[in-house]
């Protein structure tokens, strides 16, 4: 009697969850170089013996939408965009992460690195420093990093072979838990230009309305079920 | 609900976005002045569901997993050092820099300010000061009799005294470069200070490797650009109000499970 309270609240729960989701795009809107996710739903069946199966829903994953965000020009020199499938490689205090968002700073040693202070690597996988005279730094397509002395690193910039077992762990890093990347062969480094956030804010609008209809609709089923309950509790002692 | 903090995150973060355009157009006119823009980061991701997990006893694993955002955060506001354009005033003691460099300024503490808001005036005692009345580094003082003062591309500042047919140097103005100028620490009256993230200046002469040359007789304007601003100060606007309908929304499915059974 109860299981369509249950499915209801099944199908209430996943789009609660799919409102974060949606939610979070919505706050990165601005956020350079951010992805957005989206959750995916399957039918979740429960044997019910002789009857038929029931029928719940369970949001069992989450993908990111790996299209590239709208590229833009800032001017700034230490401003790097990746076009194509490509990351860079961040040494952070947890190990090595990868990112896409290019707005780098310099840290008083001269390191190229994030708005957080994580170092940039080079194909060696050392830090990438520049000279004093470093108002020539210049990114060339393939990563190549030129100061005005004329000293040159290279970008370690990687893809990887399944790009969705990159972890998100904030501050635009993720995480690839130990698999291998691979050098990205296509990737362009284009230099004075960031990479914009990719959520299309007109369908997460959308998607925010069907959520909250679903919502109700699961509600209305939920509330029937009980008025069904409350009339058999009613009526069923005034059977002769 | 989380979609309620993480819309709030949204909100909060687009509300700094709009004071640092309103401040880079209230200062669309300042001499010197460099535009800042709001970098925005991700928060953290809990894990609903770990990708890889088990998902059978057979060995069947969870192929994407469930990771939900947070929220976002302003990770930085810095300024953009890019050139402004130069204005041509007229006025002799109206100095632009052109390319790298900043003037080092004397503050009345005794410290070092440095400043690219090159329109100078001379003190009663004819030294050249800044509209504030600070001292430049190194002084420069102009004889009385001057009837001409030049201030060449290298800093030279050269002045013909009345009767006088040669020319007197009588300073020489420098320029002062940081590692990462991004870093330096706004005062406020177009001024900067150096800090740890700015490193400490080198000074040389204008004109050398790494340094801008000068320009008398204009001003450098400041670098915001005005259609850049409006168009960022719109997309704001959008994504604000963006963020508050995800409350709206989220506080309508609170309300509906609230009305259970009512």
């Amino acid at each position: 009697m109860e299981n369509a309270v249950f499915i209801g609240l099944s199908q209430q729960m996943a789009l609660k969850r799919q409102l974060d989701i949606t939610a979070n795009n919505l706050a990165n809107v601005n956020t350079t170089a951010f992805k957005s996710e989206h959750p995916l739903f399957e039918e979740f069946l429960v044997d019910n013996f002789d009857k038929p199966d029931m029928s719940y829903v369970q949001d069992y994953g989450s993908y990111r939408d790996l299209r590239e965000g709208e590229m833009t020009h800032t001017g700034r020199p230490l401003d790097v965009a990746i076009a194509g499938e490509g990351y860079f490689t961040i040494e952070s205090d947890q190990g090595v992460r990868f990112t896409r968002n290019g707005s780098f700073r310099l840290d008083p040693d001269g390191n190229i690195v994030t708005i957080n202070g994580e170092r940039l690597l080079d194909e060696t996988g050392r830090s990438i420093t520049v000279s004093l005279q470093f108002q020539d730094v210049s990114f060339a397509p393939d990563g190549t990093v030129t100061t005005g002395e004329g000293q040159t690193q290279k970008i370690e910039l990687v893809r990887f072979a399944n790009p969705q077992i990159l972890k998100q762990v904030g501050d635009g890093l993720y995480d690839a838990e130990g698999a291998d990347p691979e050098p990205a062969t296509d990737a362009k480094a284009m230099h004075k230009m960031l990479e914009k956030s990719n959520v299309q804010p007109i369908l997460e609008m959308t998607a925010m309305i069907d959520i909250m209809r679903a919502y109700q609709s699961a509600q209305k089923l939920i509330d029937s079920e009980h008025d069904m309950q409350m009339q058999a509790i009613q009526e069923m002692p005034t059977v002769q | 609900m989380r979609a309620l903090g993480i819309a709030a995150t949204g909100m909060l973060a687009q509300q700094l976005n709009v004071d640092v355009i309103s401040n880079n157009i209230a200062n669309m006119t300042t001499t010197g002045f460099k535009r800042q823009r709001a970098e925005f980061q991700d928060l953290l991701y809990q894990d609903m569901e770990r990708a890889g997990a088990a998902s059978s006893d057979a060995g069947t694993i969870v192929p994407a997993g469930i990771q939900i955002g947070v929220g976002v955060k302003t990770a930085s506001v810095y300024r953009i050092t890019d050139q402004g354009g130069l204005e041509a005033t007229g006025n002799t003691y109206d100095i632009a820099i052109q390319g790298e460099g900043y003037f080092r300024v004397l503050l009345p503490s005794g410290d070092e300010a440095y400043s690219r808001a090159g329109s100078f005036q001379l003190s009663p005692d004819g030294e050249l000061v800044t509209q504030d009345g600070f001292s430049v580094i190194p002084s420069v003082t102009i004889p009385q009799d001057a009837v001409s003062v030049t201030i060449n591309a290298s800093g030279e500042v050269e002045v013909q005294i009345d009767g006088q047919t040669n020319l007197q140097t009588v300073g020489q103005l420098d320029l002062a470069i940081f590692f990462n100028e991004g870093g330096l620490q706004p005062l406020g009256d177009s001024l900067y200070k150096e800090s740890t993230a700015s490193g400490a200046p080198t000074i040389g002469v204008a004109g050398s490797t790494g340094f801008g040359t000068l320009r008398q007789g204009y001003l450098e304007m400041s670098n915001v650009n005005a259609v850049q601003e409006i168009t960022s100060l719109i997309s704001a606007q959008r994504a604000y109000e963006m963020n508050s309908k995800t409350i709206t929304a989220a506080d309508e499915m609170m309300s509906v499970t609230n009305r259970l059974g009512g």
